[in-house]
C-alpha cells in the first residue's frame, strides 16, 4: 500500500485522538515504523492491522475509520504531498474526476510496484457518473467513499456516493453512483 | 507540410498541441494554439514572433531560414513579458509554407500551474509535463518526507542523547552511590568473574581492585565456602531461593574477618539472566561482638555456675545426725533459681530451706542467692533475738516476707519455698509451703506415699506477714522428698507433665534405695519421661530418716532465764540431745531417770540455791556425751551448796520433808559433783553412764 495512505491514518489518528493514542494503535497493531514515506509501498497488511487497531482504540467501526481516512487523505495528506496537482486536476468535481483515471494512471507508470488502484468513468452527465474502481486489495470500498466524500468538500460541492457494485458479493470491481449539486441532494 | 508528410486539421492540431505556435516565412504568426492563448492573450496573429518570444535555443536564429537549418533540435522561446518558457520543437509547414512550434510550457514546480493560471486539462494527453510534474511533486513529497524523516531522526537522536546524557549522570550518581556505599557491592557475570567491586567491598576483602575484578567468585573465599554461596546464586537465577549468607574470609594480610552477603540476579532486557549483583557487609565488627557476647555469656553461665554451687544449693552436712540425705540439682541454663540450704540446730533437729526464685540465668540465680542468705541470717537473728530459743518456722518465713517481700515486689518477682524443720528428737515434720509444689512423705507403717502440702503464698506476692505451718509426724525409717516445682511440671514430647503421682510412684518403687539411689531413680525417670534436656530447674532431695544415735563425743549447751518456767525448758533441751546420744538398745528408763535428776537438781537451784533479788540470772546447761555415758553441767551465780557426804534416798515411808531431792539424784546418776567455775559460778556435774560397757574414753561435758 502507498505509504501515503498510512501516513494519512498517522495523521488523522495524531491530529483527532493524540500521539499516545497513535502510539498505542501502532503498539497494538504490530507496527514498528517510525515514519512512512510516501510512495514507498508498504505490505497492505500493515494498512489492514492500523486500521483494525484504530477501530479497536478508537471504538469505531472499521467502515467509519476507512471513510473518515479516504476523506482526510483528500482534504489534508494528498493536499499536502499534491496540492498543486490535484488543484489543477479540475476546475469542478466533475472534472476533477474525469481527470482521476489519468492520476492513478502516472502513478502505476512511476511506480509500478505499487500496484494502485485503477478508476474509470462511464454514465458521464452533467449531474453525475459513475465510477469504477478495479483493485486487488479487498475491504477498501469505505476509502472510495471517503475519498468522494472529501473530494465533494474540497470543491465545496455536494455529493453523493451510492455503491452499486460490490466485488466482494461477486462483482467484477466495485461501482459507485455518483452525484453532485443538485442531484446530490 | 507536404515534405514532411505531416498533416493535421486545425482541430486536430489544437486537440493534439494545445500550446501550438504557427508562423509564416515572415515570422509573423498565423495560429496559436488554445492552450497558449489563455497563457498569453495578447498573442494574436499577425504578430512577429519576435515581438513575443526569444528564441533561446538553438542560438542565432533570426529568420524562417535559420529556423528550418535544425530540424529534431530543441527549441526554447522565451516569453519576453512574461519570461514564460516554451519548450518543444519546430517542424515545417504548409502550405502556405510556415513553421510550427509543437511544445508546452517548461515548469519545473507543480505551483507553477497554478502560478500560471493553467489546469491538468490544458495539456495534451500525450505531452509527458504532467507526468514529469507528477514525478517532480513525487519527489518533491520524497525530499519532504526525507525531511520529515531526518528531522524525526535529529529529534531522535536529541533524545537519545538527552537519554545517554541523563544515563551517564544517572550512572555517575549510581557510580558515585556505589562508591561511597558503606556496604560493599560487587558485580559478576554468570561465570563467576568478578565484573565491578566498590570501594568498600575492596577494603573489606583487604586487597587492591586488581584483586578482586576480573577474579573468580570463589578466590575471594578461599574458605572453601565460596562454592556453596555461588550454588546458592545460581539458585537465585532460576528464582529457586534468595542469597542470603555469612562468610568467612581471609584477607592478604592473613587477617581473618566475615562478610554477610545478599544477592540479586542482573537480567538483560529480555529477563534472561546475564550476572549477579552481590552486596556484601563487613561483619566482622558484629562478629566479633558476637563472640565476646558468647564469651560473657560463658563468663556470666561460669560465675553464675560458681554461685550456684557456692551460694545457691547448700551441701548437706556430713554428719546430720539422724537423717541421710541424696539430692540431685539439675538446670535450664546451666544455672537456676532454684536453691536449698541446711540448719543443723541441734543432733536431730535440722530445718530444711528449698526454693525458687522467679526468672532464669543469673538474676535469677542472684535472687536465689539473695532469698537464701536472707534466711540464714532471719533464722541466725531470731534465735539470738529469742536467746537461743529456736523460732517456729513460721516465723522465720514471716520474716524473711516481711524482710525481703517489699524488694520482690518492688522488682516484680517472686520466690516459692518450702521451709521445714526435722525434728527426729520429736519425731515431727513442721513445715510453711510458700506456693510450692509440696513435699512427699513415704510413710513406715503402710509403705503409701503422701503428699503434704501449704497454702501460702510465695514471697513477694501480696502484703501478707503472717504463714501457716503444717506438722506431721516423721519416724526414723521414713522418707521425706523434698522438690521444686520444675520436676512435676517437666513435659513429655507431647506436652505431657511428669506430675506428682508419677513422681509418688517412682519413690514407692525405690522404698528400699539409699537416699542417694532413690535422687538418681527419680532423675533417670524423668530424664526417660521427657527424652530432652530438662525444659526448667529441678531442684530434689531426699531425706531418710534414721534411728537417732551418736557414736562421736559432742556436747551443747543453752542459757535459761533463772525462772521455774524455764524447766519444761532446760528438760526439752536435755531431751533432745539425748534423743541423739543415747545408744539404741538403753532402756526407756535410763534416759528418763537423768531428765528427773536435771529437774530436780533445777529446781533446787531454783529455790534454793539463787541470792534473794537476783531476778534475771540466768541458769546456763550443757550437755555432753561420749561413747560411754552422758554429763549434765548446769552452772548458775548463787550460793554454794555443799552436800553431805553420803546422800542416800530416805525413807518413804517416813515421809521425810526434805533429802528427798538429793537422794533422787544420786540414785538417779553415777555421780553428782558441786563445784566453783573459774570465774566464780557455781556448778553441778550429773554423770550418767550408759547401761553397757563403754569405751576407754571419758566423759566429755
Amino acid at each position: 500500500m502507498y505509504g501515503m495512505v498510512n501516513q494519512a491514518v498517522e495523521s488523522l489518528v495524531r491530529s483527532r485522538f493524540g500521539d499516545d493514542a497513535w502510539e498505542t494503535i501502532k503498539r497494538k497493531a504490530g507496527v514498528d515504523v517510525e515514519v512512512f514515506v510516501s510512495n514507498h509501498g508498504y505490505s497492505d497488511d500493515v494498512t489492514y492491522q492500523l486500521v483494525d487497531a484504530a477501530s479497536e482504540v478508537l471504538g469505531l467501526p472499521p467502515d467509519d475509520v476507512l471513510h473518515a481516512f479516504g476523506e482526510y487523505w483528500v482534504l489534508v495528506t494528498a493536499r499536502e504531498g499534491y496540492g498543486h496537482l490535484m488543484s489543477a486536476g479540475g476546475n469542478t468535481l466533475a472534472e476533477f474526476l474525469t481527470n482521476l483515471p489519468d492520476f492513478h494512471t502516472r502513478v502505476a507508470l512511476l511506480f509500478p510496484d505499487l500496484r494502485p488502484p485503477r478508476f474509470a468513468y462511464s454514465d458521464s452527465s452533467p449531474d453525475g457518473l459513475t465510477l469504477h474502481y478495479f483493485s486487488h486489495r479487498p475491504g477498501l470500498a469505505a476509502f472510495v467513499k471517503g475519498l468522494l466524500s472529501g473530494l465533494g468538500k474540497m470543491y465545496d460541492t455536494p455529493i453523493s456516493v451510492t455503491q452499486t457494485a460490490v466485488k466482494a458479493d461477486g462483482a467484477d470491481h466495485d461501482e459507485f453512483a455518483v452525484r453532485w449539486g443538485t442531484a446530490a441532494a | 507540410m507536404t515534405d514532411a508528410g505531416f498533416a493535421l486539421g486545425p482541430s486536430q492540431t489544437e486537440t493534439l498541441f494545445p500550446f501550438h505556435l504557427i508562423w509564416d516565412d515572415d515570422l509573423r504568426i498565423t495560429q496559436v494554439g488554445p492552450s497558449l492563448q489563455r497563457l498569453f492573450p495578447d498573442l494574436l496573429a499577425g504578430a512577429h514572433l519576435l515581438e513575443h518570444f526569444r528564441i533561446d535555443r538553438p542560438h542565432g536564429i533570426s529568420d524562417a531560414a535559420s529556423l528550418r537549418a535544425h530540424p529534431h533540435r530543441v527549441f526554447i522561446l522565451e516569453h519576453t513579458q512574461s519570461k514564460v518558457v516554451l519548450r518543444g520543437e519546430v517542424v515545417p509547414v504548409g502550405p502556405p509554407p510556415g513553421l510550427a512550434f509543437l511544445g508546452s510550457p517548461w515548469l519545473r514546480d507543480p505551483s507553477d500551474l497554478a502560478k500560471l493560471g493553467l489546469r491538468l486539462g490544458d495539456f495534451a494527453g500525450h505531452d509527458a509535463t504532467v507526468d514529469m510534474l507528477q514525478l517532480l511533486q513525487t519527489t518533491a513529497t520524497a525530499l519532504k518526507d526525507t525531511q520529515r524523516l531526518a528531522d524525526r531522526l535529529d529529534e531522535r537522536s536529541r533524545e537519545l542523547r538527552q537519554a545517554n546524557e541523563a544515563l551517564r549522570a544517572s550512572e555517575t550518581r549510581y557510580r558515585t552511590l556505589l562508591e561511597q556505599s558503606p556496604l560493599g557491592i560487587l558485580t559478576m557475570a554468570l561465570d563467576g568473574d568478578v565484573t565491578f567491586a566498590n570501594r568498600r567491598l575492596v577494603e573489606a576483602l583487604g586487597g587492591r581492585p586488581e584483586d578482586v575484578l576480573g577474579q573468580a567468585w570463589r578466590r575471594l573465599f578461599p574458605l572453601g565456602l565460596a562454592d556453596a554461596a555461588l550454588a546458592e546464586l545460581l539458585r537465585v537465577g532460576t528464582g529457586q531461593s534468595s542469597l542470603n549468607i555469612e562468610l568467612p574470609l581471609r584477607r592478604p594480610d592473613g587477617s581473618t574477618g566475615w562478610v554477610s552477603l545478599t544477592g540479586a540476579v542482573l537480567a538483560d532486557a529480555q529477563g534472561n539472566p546475564e550476572g549477579f549483583l552481590v552486596i556484601a557487609e563487613d561483619i566482622t565488627s558484629r562478629k566479633d561482638a558476637e563472640a565476646a557476647m558468647a564469651r560473657a555469656r560463658d563468663l556470666e553461665l561460669q560465675v553464675a555456675s560458681r554461685i550456684q554451687e557456692t551460694l545457691l544449693h547448700g551441701r548437706a552436712p556430713k554428719t546430720l545426725p539422724g537423717l541421710t540425705v541424696g539430692e540431685f540439682i539439675q538446670s535450664h541454663t546451666g544455672v537456676n533459681g532454684d536453691f536449698h540450704d541446711y540448719y543443723v540446730h541441734t543432733p536431730g533437729v535440722i530445718d530444711v530451706l528449698l526454693g525458687d526464685a522467679m526468672g532464669k540465668g543469673l538474676p535469677a540465680a542472684l535472687l536465689g542467692a539473695a532469698t537464701k542468705a536472707r534466711c540464714a541470717r532471719v533464722v541466725g537473728r531470731l534465735i539470738f533475738e529469742g536467746r537461743g530459743r529456736l523460732p517456729e518456722p513460721r516465723d522465720i518465713v514471716a520474716r524473711l516476707q516481711r524482710s525481703l517481700g517489699p524488694q520482690l515486689v518492688a522488682m516484680e518477682s517472686f520466690v516459692t519455698m518450702v521451709y521445714l524443720r526435722l525434728d527426729l528428737t520429736e519425731g515431727t515434720i513442721t513445715w510453711v509451703d510458700c506456693g510450692h509444689p509440696g513435699l512427699l512423705r513415704l510413710r513406715r507403717d503402710s509403705g503409701e506415699v503422701e503428699l503434704l502440702k501449704g497454702d501460702n503464698a510465695p514471697l513477694g506476692f501480696g502484703a501478707s506477714q503472717s504463714f501457716s505451718q503444717e506438722v506431721t509426724r516423721f519416724f526414723p525409717g521414713e522418707v521425706l522428698v523434698v522438690f521444686s516445682d520444675g520436676l512435676t511440671e517437666q513435659r513429655n514430647s507431647v506436652g505431657e507433665m511428669f506430675g506428682t503421682a508419677r513422681l509418688a510412684a517412682v519413690v514407692q518403687a525405690a522404698a528400699d534405695a539409699p537416699p542417694d539411689a532413690m535422687a538418681m531413680g527419680i532423675r533417670d525417670a524423668l530424664s526417660r519421661f521427657g527424652d530432652v534436656s530438662f525444659g526448667d530447674d529441678v531442684s530434689c532431695l531426699v531425706l531418710s530418716a534414721n534411728p537417732l544415735r551418736l557414736t562421736e563425743p559432742h556436747c551443747i549447751a543453752e542459757t535459761f532465764p533463772a525462772s521455774p518456767s524455764s524447766l519444761v525448758g532446760i528438760r526439752r533441751f536435755v531431751r533432745r540431745f539425748l534423743a541423739t546420744a543415747v545408744p539404741g538398745d538403753a532402756p526407756a528408763e535410763w534416759e528418763e531417770t537423768l531428765l528427773l535428776a536435771v529437774h530436780e537438781v533445777a529446781t533446787n537451784v531454783l529455790n534454793h540455791g539463787l541470792e534473794p533479788g537476783t531476778a534475771g540470772t540466768t541458769l546456763n546447761v550443757a550437755v555432753g556425751s561420749t561413747p560411754e555415758g552422758v554429763q549434765v553441767l548446769i552452772t548458775y551465780e548463787g550460793r554454794p551448796f555443799t552436800p553431805p557426804e553420803t546422800v542416800t534416798l530416805p525413807d518413804l515411808a517416813e515421809f521425810p520433808d526434805h533429802g528427798f531431792g538429793l537422794g533422787l539424784i544420786a540414785g538417779a546418776t553415777d555421780g553428782a559433783d558441786y563445784g566453783t567455775d573459774a570465774e566464780g559460778r557455781r556448778t553441778i556435774t550429773l554423770t550418767k553412764r550408759f547401761p553397757r560397757p563403754a569405751s576407754s574414753a571419758g566423759p566429755h561435758p
